[in-house]
């Protein structure tokens, strides 16, 4: 096996300026009061990561939100460059990263023009562009648009030319960071499509993924990264272990594969109710499904499911309800690429959602799946509770996981949550829990009073 | 870093590699070399020769004090530290501007002004500063150099993609992205006339009413009647846009394009030069419509030193990128620079002569006028196309010195920073 991609101790540094501004007005006020002065932190986003990708892997980067997977893709990018240790790469490889898709575009030009000036940013002549133009028009499917300034694309064409755009710029290296946070369910599809193509052929993938289905899917390697640190390396089974442990605290495992005796449940033999669901089950999606079915799920129901859930749970969910009914989506920052959705639905899910988002997240979450929702419909997310809105300590809860106030898995108070709701003229309930897996406790919110 | 090479220090610049010279004493002597230098050309440049055979021995008498005093001066803002601070560039210029001072007053204190011209101190200032910054700026693309030959020898079938990069920005990947170039200049060319009715004829408006105004102001209420006033005003007016314009698009061709930079790989120097090379464009179409019109309105004959102009090009194109690298770069780490053009280019659009001929100048301030940035070059458009006669020496001089040193300058800049961009936006 050739190595393509090698980083030798790797650590970067970044400075955090607090009160950042060099203004004058701002530096003389900080000689008057220390709360406006201006302090330096070091913040190390990478320490010391060696690690070597060899050709025709494909390489998950997991682990939580600033714990250095994105920095990492970014240095391989050369974006950044490494404070210490340094990154190679194979010689004369062409790098394709879909970092931030669409990013080099400029609206007001056309997207024909656009795709020409994109190419030339990665390097390729005009020519070299001629050759893959017509490729790149036919599997963004925007035949009819591409002449049209790219200001008045929706947002799901926008991301489909960069993903066209970086696929057909036949990279040999391809860096995909949170691809499957984007876009619908026919996007995504297309998107493992061509990943998959793309291992076929022999190239190389580094994926940077909260989603552990996603990193299953398409990843033979995975490396968990915990605050700058490589913390483990290895098959993709053991390194979604690793993660949940960090996560939880080596308590369960949020991501692990749907448990037998869910998956041999006849998929329209509804079971009787949640108090059915095993104590040991730990798959949290067949739980919620059994959950939602007491609440009074019908089959016409249009629901839309983000956060945790398994393969296993998702068939049973498209079983049960009518024929496109379910939307499942990987991040909860798809709810605000869904403009397009014309019809509302009846029943939203976010499951494992709220304790891993801070609380302007949480926020944003609640309000844009209001608008969302049916004025008949519900909100289902599960949650940890702080019962006391003025303690910040840690809390351990139910099922032994320790919650924090300023970190992930995060709780917050109901008043919380409930302001939030009543600023939005939303109606915010607690549900009696039947065990959820990891011991989250169940709120349900409707939109209308 | 990624490279251990022995002339490079890891500078506190966020994470930027400042390049430093080789040793304190090959710098001091350097230095103390080009003062010297620049100190004896001031004079020529200041006076004619049968006066400078007069001022000479005093320029000579007075040499050491004044390369001394620059030298200790710039010892003072550690100019020669090994390992130089994130201003280093600031303290070579303020190191020079304060040696000058000092000399001058000590010369005015002890001999007084006697036989020595005071603009010749100031020109000694600007072209030693010019000098000093230049030199260094050739020695960390010397370093650059280095590193990447040593990554190749070093290491095997891996490459360090950035080293790769940062190199190859000085000329070789700036031919490999020539369609990037193209494409960049393109699309400002079509984005510029996108929907107007008149398109184009707007990039001629503009020159067209500054004409008018000024030949308007000149001729009919100061009462100035020079001959062919209007053609001499359009050399200058439209090679002053050209520099303008670019100055002023440049200090946010990296700034205004965070998102590019923070996903996309490609040498950064491409977005100021395309910046320039889009306003070059602009120019030459006005001057293609402008100067055939004007030749044949007055019956100008052609005549030989006509095919210098497009070697005048070349160099106001290479001072103008180089500024133009300078501003982007800078602009990064402090905002300010956008508004300090702006304010900056008011006052030199007076200090150079586009509406009034240098020849007219006082004769003690002309030199100044000529070290002005964009003098070397209008002059000698003038020269060509309204004088028609040959260009002089040391104009010449100042127009080559000026564009080889903010080219070198530039290039240097984007090169020793160009990694903490993406950091700093």
């Amino acid at each position: 096996m050739t190595t393509v991609i090698e980083a030798q101790g790797v650590s970067k540094k970044f400075l955090l300026r607090h009160n950042a501004s060099v203004e004058l007005k701002v530096r003389f006020l900080g000689l008057l009061s220390p709360r406006h002065r201006q302090s330096i932190e070091e913040f190390w986003a990478l320490k010391h990561v060696s690690l070597q990708i060899a050709r025709g892997e494909a390489v998950g980067l997991i682990g939580r939100n600033g714990s250095g997977k994105s920095t990492f893709l970014k240095l391989i990018a050369a974006i950044h460059r490494p404070t210490d240790g340094r990154v190679l790469v194979a010689r004369h490889s062409r790098i394709s990263s879909m970092i931030e898709l669409g990013v080099g575009f400029h609206p007001e030009l056309t997207g024909r023009e656009n795709v020409f000036l994109n190419t030339a940013i990665h390097g390729l002549t005009t020519q070299e562009t001629e050759v893959i133009y017509r490729d790149i028009v036919s599997y963004s499917g925007l035949e009819h648009f591409i002449d049209v300034p790219i200001k008045n694309f929706s947002s799901g064409m926008y991301m489909r030319l960069g993903f066209a755009i970086a696929a057909k710029l036949a990279p040999d290296i391809l860096l995909l960071d949170e691809i499957f946070a984007v876009g619908d369910a026919d996007f995504q599809q297309r998107c493992v499509e061509t990943i998959k193509g793309f291992l076929d052929q022999g190239k190389t993938i580094v994926f940077v993924s909260h989603s552990p289905e996603a990193v299953r899917t398409i990843c033979h390697r995975a490396c968990v990264l915990d605050h700058g640190e490589l913390a483990f390396d290895g098959d993709v089974e053991s390194a979604l272990q690793a993660y949940s442990r960090i996560l939880y605290g080596d308590r369960h495992d949020p991501a692990a594969p749907a448990s037998p005796e869910v998956t041999s449940i006849a998929p329209t033999a509804l079971p009787e109710l949640a108090a059915e669901v095993e104590a040991g089950s730990e798959d949290s999606a067949a739980w919620m499904f059994d959950r939602i079915a007491q609440e009074g799920l019908r089959p016409s129901d249009r629901v839309l499911h983000f956060g945790n859930t398994s393969v296993a749970a998702t068939e049973r969910w498209r079983a049960y309800l009518e024929e496109n009914h379910y939307l499942r989506l990987v991040d909860d920052a798809s709810v605000f690429g869904l403009a397009g959705e014309a019809e509302l639905f009846d029943v939203a899910i976010a499951d494992s959602v709220f304790p891993f988002r801070p609380f302007n997240a949480v926020a944003r979450c609640i309000a844009s799946i209001a608008r969302k929702l049916q004025p008949s419909g519900r909100l289902y997310a599960t949650w940890f509770e702080n019962p006391d809105p003025a303690n910040f300590e840690p809390i351990v809860q139910a099922n032994g996981i320790t919650s924090f106030s300023d970190s992930e898995p995060y709780h917050y108070s109901f008043a919380l949550i409930a302001n939030v709701c009543d600023a939005i003229g939303a109606m915010v309930e607690r549900l009696p829990s039947t065990g959820h897996p990891r011991g989250e406790s169940l709120l349900v919110i409707s939109p209308k009073r | 870093m990624s490279l251990v090479v022995d002339d490079t220090v890891a500078g506190p610049v966020g994470t930027a590699v400042v390049p430093v010279r080789p040793s304190w004493l090959f710098a001091v002597c350097l230095d103390a070399l080009l003062g010297a230098s620049a100190y004896i050309v001031s004079y020529w440049l200041r006076f004619d020769s049968e006066r400078l055979a007069t001022f000479l021995p005093v320029a000579f008498s007075t040499v050491p004090l004044v390369a001394g005093a620059q030298i200790l001066a710039l010892g003072a803002l550690q100019a020669y530290a090994p390992r130089p601070k994130a201003s280093w560039l600031s303290r070579v210029v303020a190191g020079i501007a304060l040696g000058t001072a000092a000399s001058a007053l000590l010369l005015r204190i002890t001999v007084g002004f006697q036989g020595i011209s005071r603009m010749a101190l100031a020109a000694d200032a600007l072209l030693l500063s010019i000098a000093a910054v230049g030199w260094r700026g050739v020695w960390v693309l010397r370093a650059r150099v280095r590193a990447r030959a040593l990554a190749r020898a070093s290491v095997g079938e891996l490459v360090d993609r950035a080293d790769e990069m940062t190199l190859g920005v000085v000329l070789v990947s700036l031919y490999r992205y020539r369609s990037l170039l193209k494409t960049l200049v393109l699309k400002d060319l079509k984005l510029k006339y996108r929907g107007s009715v008149f398109g184009f004829l707007w990039s001629l408006a503009n020159p067209l009413l500054m004409i008018v105004v000024y030949t308007l102001a000149f001729t009919f209420i100061l009462g100035i009647r020079g001959e062919m006033f209007v053609f001499y005003l359009m050399l200058g007016q439209l090679a002053w846009t050209f520099f303008a314009s670019s100055t002023m698009m440049s200090t946010g061709s990296i700034v205004d394009n965070t998102g590019l930079l923070r996903t996309v790989r490609f040498p950064r120097a491409i977005l100021p030069i395309a910046t320039v090379l889009f306003n070059f464009a602009q120019y030459l179409l006005t001057t293609a419509v402008f100067l055939p019109i004007m030749i044949v309105w007055y019956r100008i004959p052609l005549v030989e030193p006509m095919i210098l102009f497009p070697a005048v090009l070349v160099l106001q194109v290479a001072f103008t990128i180089g500024i133009a690298l300078i501003l982007a770069t800078t602009t990064v780490f402090f905002r300010d620079v956008r508004h300090l053009v702006e304010v900056a280019l008011a006052v030199l659009f007076w200090t150079t002569p586009i509406v009034y001929e240098l020849d007219r100048v006082p004769e003690r301030l002309r030199l100044l006028i000529l070290l002005s940035p964009m003098s070397p070059f209008v002059v000698a458009y003038q020269k060509l196309f309204f004088f028609r006669e040959w260009p002089d020496a040391t104009l010449w001089l100042v127009a080559i010195t000026y564009a080889v040193g903010a080219f070198v300058v530039g290039i240097a800049l984007v090169l020793a920073f160009e990694d903490s961009f993406t950091e700093q936006l």
